[in-house]
């Protein structure tokens, strides 16, 4: 926004027009954010705040019978011990697939950044094509390759590595290690894009000064490359951390929360709540309860995050991260 | 602009990234659901042709059906049927959001899990007695029409799809029975014996096989065996309420389900479970078994019109669940036939809806098919006695009339009992998911399990009738006990009346 310039003309027609100007670009750019925000509020903001009516209610998602009960869902997640361990998971996963994903996505990327290398297109393709399936069927289909006479059993058993075949996905000791392994090489091609991105903004004339100062290959990245591609990084993050923790389609096809709920995520107990029942009816209200209980927490990582963002902005970009 | 403002909207942007950057969104739609039903929402209105929607999970007559419509549409040119087949769970998210959108199929059954009256009094169904002559009805054997199963408030809104069956038979595969050096015509009868077959079937499998499998994804399968078997042993356990008509209070470790426990863990450390039974579904683990891969299912009679259709060459007998080496202190749970399929309230075409439940049942293709084909026992008058040939559907039956005793169903004895259902809030892990947990090596302790179960059993129930009460019906914890039930015989209408 341009600032307004006091001249002795303010009133004038030439001022009049500018105005005009301004405002027409204005509106036509609510028209073009228009669709995005109109589709944002009916698929997005609406279930956000419907979510919390029925929060408050005790509700059954089927039958017309609801009822307000205020704070009792939240009450009664608190005293639920398999929500805490879903919980528990959430972050058990998290804490297993963000590192894993940032450091080999950088590892990938820094090869594939060697203007050297030939062929780096095609790999980068190889590598971005799992994030294009869809998970839920990459779900299914891992259950036959992890599964007690899949592929992988093979392979290891004929390295001699195993003796007898493990059920990866239906042991409750490796559920949860599999589970990881398979949502990290899926989504280790969107990671390796944005450290590509990252990197390709560092300047190529601190390479060269560092050669020319002598510089080995290790030194050059930690002195150079890591304190350029940390907000960055710090960004890559920040949405590993969110996208790990909504994690749903990829654990409901594998082992829908299972063995005993090894695998059991909020998401996956958020769902198992809200559609299905063996005796009762299914409880849509605690469902979006815990749905509002877990957002709080992501949000609240969110803040946190930003606020590490902002602090390190302040410090001047290219220092070294206190 | 201000610095405070500069990191509000750093903040705002940075929030609204992590909305926009997800993959899958936020709110679990079910959008992955095979929703079959495609675009029809115009149900059929060119030149006289009627558009009929049917869904259902009915997989185990698939082909069957498929030849009923063809017939049916060659007899009934002007009208047309959609069916869909869906998986169980698939099939309840998608017809829950089918009504709601007001885009339910004409005929659909009542989802597993949920009351007839219950989705009566939320209009999901109308009632069939305006469409249905007494012809119709007096086809039906005696009890298919209820007040509480198929009835409510003195109409029929739903007919049964078979006539109901205990599912927790256990079918064996002879020739593997051979290769272990086992008697193909002695079946084993007690908890000790099951145990050492299946040790000595996977023994001589030597990994090709295993002595027994399972559909472990499916918490419903371990719930119902654990209940019958146990129920065998004298735990008053079933699956019309979660009181047990034993002890009168939700008696999940009581020594007879204990009994139940201690064969699976047995069985699961002897290393008799296929491997691949804690990631597989019932029809998987029905495939797997055609496939010689398992000496020992635990299964229903369906099974029996499937194997014999894809796996003629199969050997297979059925037998009794095995006992306790303290003997049958119980006898297995008989239910009367329950609500099945029914028409949808905002349904357009109920006159050919009911045509095509004539066909379905009055005609002389699909019941007569089914039963011969092994699937099941109809619900129709003289069917089974004309069709009835395959001899393992048969022996299903004969065992079941042996062990299997009708019990008393308290909708029957009072039709607002089902207000407290839709009152009950499920604890979890169920006993179900207890043994699963215990087969899969993930629990070592299930008594504790067990007994907390139980008792949140008792807390949620309680609840639910309090609730239920709270809203108007009248019941009480009493409708759920029946003093006059005995184990060894069959609950029958005079034992209702003598309640009263």
């Amino acid at each position: 926004m341009e600032n307004a310039v006091l001249t002795p003309e303010s009133g004038t027609a030439a001022a009049r027009t500018r105005k005009k100007r301004l405002r027409s670009v204005q509106g036509w750019c609510w028209l073009f954010i228009a669709p995005n925000l109109i589709f944002y509020a009916m698929f997005q903001g609406w279930p956000i705040v419907i979510n919390w009516y029925y929060a408050l209610h005790d509700w059954s998602g089927l039958s017309s019978d609801i009822q307000y009960v205020g704070l009792q869902n939240f009450k009664d997640i608190i005293h639920d011990m398999y929500f805490w361990k879903a919980y528990a998971n959430s972050f058990k996963f998290m804490l297993g697939s963000v590192p894993l994903l940032l450091l080999l996505a950088l590892f990938i990327a820094l090869v594939l950044n060697n203007p050297k290398l030939r062929g780096a297109t095609v790999y980068r393709t190889l590598y971005f094509i799992p994030v294009v399936t869809t998970a839920s069927i990459v779900g299914i289909i891992m259950v036959y390759i992890w599964g007690s006479d899949g592929a992988v059993n093979f392979l290891l058993t004929s390295a001699g590595i195993l003796k007898t075949p493990v059920n990866w996905l239906g042991d409750a000791n490796w559920a949860m290690f599999t589970v990881i392994i398979i949502y990290v090489w899926k989504n280790l091609g969107m990671n390796m894009i944005y450290w590509l991105a990252g990197l390709q903004t560092v300047p190529r004339e601190l390479y060269e000064a560092a050669r020319v100062d002598g510089a080995n290959s290790l030194r050059t990245f930690i002195y150079i490359t890591v304190p350029q591609i940390a907000p960055i990084g710090l960004v890559i993050l920040l949405l590993n951390i969110a996208g790990s923790l909504k994690v749903f389609d990829l654990i409901k096809t594998m082992t829908e929360g299972g063995p005993f709920y090894a695998t059991d995520v909020v998401s996956t107990y958020i769902y198992r709540y809200a559609f299905s029942s063996e005796m009762g009816l299914p409880r849509m209200g605690y469902a979006s309860a815990a749905g509002i209980f877990f957002a709080f927490t992501i949000v609240l990582i969110a803040i946190l995050q930003a606020w590490i963002n902002g602090r390190i902005n302040k410090s001047g970009k290219g220092g070294r991260i206190s | 602009m201000k610095p405070g403002l500069r990191t509000f909207t750093q903040l705002l942007a940075v929030l609204s990234l992590i909305q926009m950057s997800a993959c899958s969104p936020a709110a679990p739609a079910g959008s992955d659901n095979a929703k079959g039903n495609t675009s029809s929402d115009s149900k059929g209105a060119d030149n006289g042709q009627v558009v009929l929607q049917v869904m259902d999970w009915s997989d185990s007559v698939k082909s069957l059906r498929d030849e009923f419509h063809k017939k049916f549409m060659e007899k009934y040119p002007n009208i047309k049927i959609e069916y869909t087949q869906l998986t169980v769970d698939q099939f309840k998210n998608t017809v829950i959001t089918a009504v709601k959108t007001n885009d339910a199929p004409d005929l659909f059954p009542v989802p597993t899990g949920m009351k007839l009256s219950t989705l009566v009094k939320d209009k999901w169904f109308q009632p069939l007695d305006p469409y249905i002559d007494d012809a119709f009805k007096n086809q039906f054997i005696d009890g298919t029409f209820q007040n509480g199963t198929t009835m409510v408030d003195g109409k029929i809104y739903s007919i049964p799809e078979a006539m109901s069956l205990p599912s927790t038979l256990v079918f064996y595969n002879k020739k593997l029975f051979r290769e272990a050096g086992l008697d193909p015509e002695k079946p084993p009868a007690t908890y000790a014996e099951f145990r050492d077959y299946a040790q000595k079937i996977t023994a001589a499998g030597k990994g090709k096989y295993y002595g027994i499998i399972e559909g472990g994804k499916q918490s419903n399968r371990w719930l119902s065996t654990l209940r019958e078997w146990s129920s065998l042993g004298g735990s008053g356990l079933n699956g019309n309420s979660p009181v047990s008509l034993a002890t009168k209070q939700p008696t999940y470790d009581s020594q007879a389900v204990l009994d139940v426990f201690g064969l699976f863990k047995g069985l699961a450390k002897d290393g008799s479970f296929h491997p691949k039974t804690m990631s597989i579904s019932a029809p998987e683990a029905r495939a797997l078994f055609a496939q010689d891969q398992a000496g020992f299912i635990i299964q229903g009679a369906w099974n029996v019109g499937v194997w014999n259709k894809d796996n003629p060459k199969l050997e297979y007998g059925v037998m009794a669940p095995p006992l306790p080496e303290s003997g049958r202190k119980g006898s297995i749970p008989v239910t009367s036939s329950g609500a099945w399929i029914g028409l949808s309230a905002n349904s357009k075409h109920p006159k050919e809806a009911a045509l095509y439940l004539k066909e379905f049942y009055g005609g002389d293709f699909f019941q007569p098919k089914r039963v011969e084909s092994g699937d099941s026992f109809s619900v129709v008058k003289g069917v089974n006695e004309k069709y009835a040939k395959a001899p393992q559907l048969k022996a299903y039956y004969d065992i079941v009339q042996n062990y299997g005793r009708m019990i008393p169903d308290p909708s029957v004895r009072n039709p607002d009992t089902a207000a407290v259902f839709s009152e009950f809030k499920d604890v979890h892990p169920d006993a179900g998911e207890i043994l699963s947990a215990v087969v899969a090596g993930a629990m070592k302790d299930e008594k504790e399990a067990l007994a907390q179960y139980s008792k949140q059993l008792g807390t949620a129930w309680n609840s639910a009738v309090e609730a239920a009460k709270g809203k108007g019906a009248k019941v009480s914890g009493a409708d759920f006990e029946f003093p006059n039930w005995d184990p060894m015989k069959n609950y029958t209408s005079e034992d209702y009346k003598a309640l009263k």
